[in-house]
């Protein structure tokens, strides 16, 4: 089917670019700063476990219609108003406090 | 644990004396081991002696019937279930001064049980690993052979049960954490049907997934365990209601007349050590003896289900993981000069190498060029499998196979080849994708004489028919090798 053939030539197209690349656009999309010594091993690591996973892509599936022996139980409690107060224990977890706000770098200049 | 709690309440031995033992003990192994990353000695002997004083009270007034269940009892968490006032790691240094605000709903019920919490065990990294070595804090060893890992992620746990620290523990199970290391280190472990059990207080790994469960000596235990820790909780919306586990039907259940299926690519795939293949044969064999059918069963879907799992577990955790950005809580890197550098330089710094993995891998499969034919097709087949579950139910009662295709590695081993430890999850990877409840047995051991896990699976809900046939097969292994049958309670 063609949308599985694109997704497998996606993938080689992906693969096909420098592990630098591919590292340094995840790297950055994963909100890490990774050493070169981890850039080394994790591409090497991902070079494998990557195919790996992609050959679900090759799998004949549909959206089929929604599965009526599945079942979803949801429960939603009642609404119910209160005083909650947990702000003394949210400040208890950080060491970076003033005043009683969170301190960051500045962001604005 | 059973047996304890019924000895403290007849008075036949005192909380007190329990909890000096299991330290005791711990003196001598927990320095090999390494089970623990917290222990609270002072504060676990003093709840004790307040324990053995309701136990006075009650007694003196002839209310002992109503004490509660687990009274006196030293238990163990794993350290990515909140406990207020106290560290919780997740093995790592992202959460090593991390203090817990507010207490788990499960560790809650623990202690509304009665049971004293005796310390906080040691796992692999946010709950990321196959042996407890990813932890921040050091690896723990097996309790048999401390050349071999006790497994993961929740081997502190059960090297803690099985090396005799602790009457019981709780750890939890994403893709196998609770069965495997109680596989490998000779104990039961439960993973239950997927939101019996709430998840308020359990560190988020992968949300769909993720669940505790106990780890204990005998099937009794963990079935009392169970019910201890499992119900409906308003505090985590994916919670549903259950029913208990009866422990007399438990002691009555017979394999006769039930329908077993054995998952023939959990059993016959190319990593399957032959000791292992042979103890699940002579199971098969004892169970067809005492009236069981038992048959093979293909599951071709199978072939896909550890590429499905790592699909779907690392996108949810590295969304769950994003929220340790230094900002509220947890590790903050130092010398950092703007925003952008907080993030990535605290989690850099925070995260182990395994984290790391997981991360990239979630953010892969999630952007925008992979996330239907990674992600999206993930998803579908997920459902798919749960389909192909509910139609084998409809034949078998029980579906089993090895807890995992070897016994317990030697440590070291696993780290060298990432792929190769992901692929020994095939065996415990199914139940977490179909959310159904599955237990881990000793079945047997290897020529190096080692634990072998047997697994059984059973449909949504069906932990009163899982644990039956573990009970029903743990009293045949005591008559054959001639060990009292669930004597370790």
């Amino acid at each position: 089917m063609p949308h599985r053939q694109h997704s497998a030539e996606l993938f080689r197209e992906t693969m096909q670019k420098s592990d630098s690349e591919n590292i340094s656009r995840l790297s950055r999309l994963s909100g890490l700063s990774l050493s070169e010594e981890e850039k080394e091993i994790l591409s090497e690591d991902l070079s494998r476990i990557l195919p790996y996973m992609e050959r679900v892509s090759e799998l004949q599936m549909t959206d089929a219609c929604p599965d009526p022996e599945e079942t979803y139980v949801s429960s939603f409690r009642e609404d119910e108003a209160y005083i909650s107060d947990v702000s003394g224990k949210i400040r208890s977890c950080s060491q970076n406090m003033s005043d009683g706000m969170f301190t960051v770098p500045k962001t604005v200049e | 644990m059973r047996g304890l709690a019924e000895a403290i309440r007849s008075r036949k031995v005192t909380s007190e004396e329990a909890v000096c033992a299991v330290f005791q003990s711990m003196e001598e192994r927990e320095p090999s081991l390494h089970a623990f990353l917290s222990l609270w000695k002072e504060k676990t002997i003093e709840e004790a002696r307040r324990c053995d004083a309701l136990v006075r009270e009650f007694v003196e007034n002839g209310k002992e019937d109503e004490l509660p269940p687990l009274l006196g009892v030293p238990v163990a968490v794993k350290d990515n279930l909140l406990l207020e006032g106290e560290r919780t790691t997740c093995g790592s240094k992202m959460l090593e001064d991390f203090v817990a605000p507010y207490t788990a709903s499960c560790v809650e019920k623990l202690k509304g049980a009665g049971a004293i919490i005796l310390g906080k065990t040691n796992m692999d990294e946010f709950g990321m690993g196959t042996t407890t070595e990813n932890s921040f804090f050091g690896p723990t060893k097996h309790p048999s052979d401390p050349k071999r890992v006790p497994g993961g992620s929740s081997g502190g746990s059960a090297a803690a049960v099985a090396g005799g620290m602790a009457f019981a523990a709780l750890g939890t199970d994403t893709g196998g954490s609770v069965r495997q290391p109680a596989g490998y280190c000779g104990i039961v472990g439960l993973r239950p049907t997927y939101g019996t059990v709430s998840r308020h207080g359990l560190v988020a790994f992968a949300s769909s997934m993720d669940i505790a469960g106990p780890l204990c000596r005998d099937v009794l235990d963990a079935a009392l365990l169970y019910n201890v820790i499992r119900g409906e909780d308003t505090k985590d919306q994916t919670s549903v209601p259950s029913s208990a586990v009866d422990s007399e039907a438990l002691e009555n259940y017979t394999l006769s007349g039930k329908r077993i299926g054995i998952l023939r690519p959990l059993l016959e795939n190319e990593n399957t050590e032959e000791d292992v293949a042979q103890a699940i044969q002579a199971v098969s064999a004892l169970a067809t003896e005492k009236g069981a059918t038992v048959e093979m069963v293909d599951m071709p879907l199978l072939e896909h289900a550890v590429a499905v799992y790592y699909i779907l577990s690392s996108a949810e955790a590295s969304s769950n993981l994003s929220r340790y950005d230094g900002i509220r809580y947890g590790y903050r890197a130092e010398g950092i000069r703007n925003l952008e550098e907080l993030y990535t330089k605290t989690r850099s710094e925070g995260f182990g190498l395994e984290v790391k993995r997981r991360i990239l891998m979630g953010n892969y499969v999630l952007s925008s060029e992979h996330f239907e034919d990674c992600y999206r097709q993930a998803e579908r087949a997920a459902k798919a499998l749960r389909a192909e579950f509910r139609k084998l139910f409809g034949k078998y009662d029980l579906l089993s196979g090895p807890v995992s295709s070897t016994t317990a590695p030697r440590c070291g081993e696993a780290g060298k080849d990432p792929l190769s430890a992901y692929i020994s999850d095939l065996c415990t990877v199914p139940a977490s994708l179909a959310g159904i409840p599955a237990v881990s047995i000793p079945c047997g051991y290897d020529r190096d004489r080692l634990p072998i896990g047997l697994q059984l699976m059973g449909p949504c809900f069906g932990e009163q028919e899982i644990l039956g046939a573990a009970r029903f097969l743990e009293k045949e292994f005591s008559l054959r090798t001639g060990k009292g049958a669930g004597s370790h309670g």
